[in-house]
């Protein structure tokens, strides 16, 4: 009977605290996306909401609208291994997947709250051989391409990323060079 | 890249201990430890290579990225020579960096930490 359920029960909270400090809440029917890093919050969020995952990389390939998953209040990215090892060699997986997940929430106009905390949009790596590499975080990407692709712009007050306003012009996350647009 | 938790755990052991830190959250892709001054944070990202290395000082609300505790204490520096020893520079050089596995960034950071961050961990 449980089984019978299973997609038609709405999944909406979780027990989670954002490293954001957000408190996150659904409100529209198309859902309301959530942009963040895996280890402090996707990964105990997506856990918690049972939430589905994308196994087959041929539907990444088309034009896939990733739209809500039934049951689901939460617009979260969530695939199988396979799928990135697979997009990691057909010219990265932030290129080939990420991307055309956050346009895909530009363009219907989505929710757009960022849940993790403002100190994982970048991170420092020391190569051997001395080099330090300094670069931005899966999350700080897709925050650089909402700024800098479609002049979207951090909203205080609700940890909102919402399209440039004249009442909304806080200063970027960001900076324009530290990533390449596609 | 999913984090090395058993080398991470033994790596920092001893900073736990001393300053009386507890583990208060665990996954396949990050660890936290704190008490109510400081957060360590260990995070690794699910389809991207490299650590986000992390220590939080609470009492003022500011982070330090990896080395940026070093570079606060010791301004600018271009070589791991200035802080580790020859004995430590030959462990580092021996763990390995690759899209699997970067313990030689969690040894750095321990080590960072360690050496540079004594007076934050002890507030």
């Amino acid at each position: 009977m449980l089984n019978a359920l299973d997609g038609l029960i709405p999944k909406w909270k979780f027990s989670h605290i954002p490293t954001s400090g957000v408190k996150v809440t659904a409100t529209t029917k198309k859902g309301t996306y959530l942009v963040g890093s895996f280890g402090s919050d996707l990964e105990f969020i997506l856990k918690e909401l049972d939430y589905p995952t994308i196994t087959d990389y041929q539907k990444l390939r088309r034009d896939y609208g990733f739209l809500l998953p039934k049951g689901q209040k939460f617009n979260l990215l969530n695939v199988s291994e396979a799928v990135v090892e697979y997009f990691s060699k057909k010219g990265g997986f932030f290129n080939r997947v990420n991307t055309k997940w956050i346009d895909a929430a530009v363009k219907r106009g989505d929710d757009i709250i960022l849940i993790s905390s403002k100190n994982r949009i970048y991170k420092k790596i020391q190569l051997k051989g001395n080099n330090i590499k300094y670069e931005l975080t899966g999350y700080g990407k897709e925050i650089h391409r909402l700024e800098w692709k479609y002049g979207y712009r951090y909203d205080i007050k609700t940890n909102k990323m919402l399209p440039l306003k004249k009442e909304n012009n806080s200063k970027t996350l960001t900076k324009f060079n530290d990533n390449k647009i596609n | 890249m999913k984090t090395n938790l058993k080398f991470i755990k033994e790596q920092f052991k001893n900073i736990v201990k001393t300053y009386n830190l507890k583990w208060v959250s665990e996954g396949e892709y990050g660890i936290k430890v704190e008490n109510n001054k400081v957060s360590i944070i260990i995070e690794s990202e699910r389809w991207e290579s490299g650590y986000i290395l992390l220590l939080f000082d609470k009492i003022k609300n500011k982070s330090y990225l990896f080395d940026e505790i070093l570079i606060e204490k010791e301004g600018e520096y271009d070589s791991t020579d200035f802080y580790l020893t020859e004995e430590e520079k030959i462990i580092s050089e021996n763990l390995p960096q690759n899209e699997e596995f970067d313990d030689y960034n969690i040894y750095l950071f321990r080590i960072i930490l360690e050496k540079y961050a004594v007076e934050i961990l002890s507030q």
